[in-house]
């Protein structure tokens, strides 16, 4: 069966239909969510979440737009409110650490690509990072990116403008 | 100021968008000026490093996990749902038991007994109406106990079927927050 077919049957209120797009669609979700969140906790929480909020909004769901680019909008927004409701609690430290306690000797080195990437990120504002990320790990185009994050595409673009050159400052400095 | 300008191309040229004209100048300017070289050389080492980032997966189960919450979720609106039926009938119930007890049959009848004094035609339909509504508040009297008796108990049931269900959805809450754990 195709994505058209599990959508009909999901909106109709079939868990296992449902259940196939989040197979489908987890690494994305969930990818987005740490990409913003910073940590793992919390992103997969935020991805469950996500398709909760999928699963209840069916019927608003355009079929003629792409599935992906309606779900990435929804973990997006859900994601930057997390961070503005959030307490100022959760330090660049306190991220590094949970990243480091889960990975085996062998992945360290990724690890630290990672890490150091994730660490960046985090000197964006909420925002910044979905565009980033919607950016450069889901090769999104800056018109869907302004759909997605609801700015328009001049806005995404000097954005990410900016982004670029905060981040290679940042990266700088760490060196 | 021309500084300014490259930094346009520079930004077109991670996004694929620079013309071969542009591509040639911003390649003169970098070879004539250290700062925008420099900015140019740390772009590049961030853009390299946000294309090689690879994706991060979640941990195995996230579907069963994303799944059993949906099934809590929706378990928990039934239940909502039912509690907010059972209250609704505990109230239509509460208001039937207490019926008799509101005297709506008196008012009418003192109605009747003041238009008695308004003609004969009136006094007669008068006399019957009071009548009627008389010995319909003897008998609604009568039945006062039973209706009464009758009323409390299935307000006891159905506060105890009301209590039982949301025993059962807090039992449901900790599961939920294992789940998300």
């Amino acid at each position: 069966m195709d994505e058209a077919t599990w959508i009909q049957q999901a909106r109709g209120g079939d868990v296992s239909a449902f259940g196939h797009l989040v197979q489908l669609y987890q690494t994305p979700v969930y990818n987005l969510a740490c990409r913003i969140l910073g940590d793992r906790m919390e992103a997969e929480d935020a991805a469950q979440e996500t398709f909760l909020r999928a699963f209840r909004s069916l019927d608003r769901y355009d079929p003629d737009r792409p599935f992906r680019t309606w779900l990435l909008a929804i973990a997006a927004h859900h994601c930057v409110d997390r961070i503005r409701r959030r307490r100022p609690a959760l330090s660049l430290e306190a991220v590094s650490l949970s990243e480091e306690r889960d990975g085996p000797e062998a992945a360290l080195l990724r690890l630290e690509v990672r890490e150091r990437i994730q660490r960046l990120l985090l000197i964006l504002s909420p925002t910044d990072r979905a565009l980033v990320t919607l950016r450069y790990w889901y090769d999104s185009s800056y018109e869907e990116i302004a759909e997605m994050l609801g700015l328009s595409v001049s806005a995404v673009k000097s954005r990410l403008h900016r982004a670029r050159r905060a981040l290679a400052q940042a990266l700088e400095e760490a060196e | 100021m021309e500084c300014e300008r490259v930094w346009g191309w520079m930004m077109d040229a991670l996004d694929g968008a620079l013309s071969p004209d542009e591509e040639e100048a911003l390649q003169d300017h970098l070879a004539r000026c250290a700062g925008c070289r420099a900015e140019w050389g740390r772009l590049q080492a961030v853009e390299q490093l946000l294309r090689e980032a690879p994706m991060v997966r979640p941990p195995i189960g996230f579907t069963g996990r994303v799944l059993s919450r949906l099934d809590r979720r929706q378990r928990i609106r039934r239940g909502v749902l039912g509690g907010i039926v059972l209250a609704v009938g505990t109230v239509c119930l509460l208001l039937l038991a207490a019926a008799p007890l509101l005297g709506t049959l008196s008012a009418p009848s003192e109605a009747f007994a003041l238009v008695r004094t308004q003609g004969l035609l009136v006094l007669r339909l008068a006399d019957v109406g009071s009548l009627l509504l008389r010995s319909l508040r003897l008998t609604a009297g009568a039945l006062l106990p039973a209706l009464l008796s009758l009323g409390l108990c299935a307000l006891v049931t159905t506060l105890t079927a009301c209590l039982a269900w949301f025993g059962l959805l807090r039992s449901l809450r900790p599961a939920t927050v294992l789940v998300r754990r």
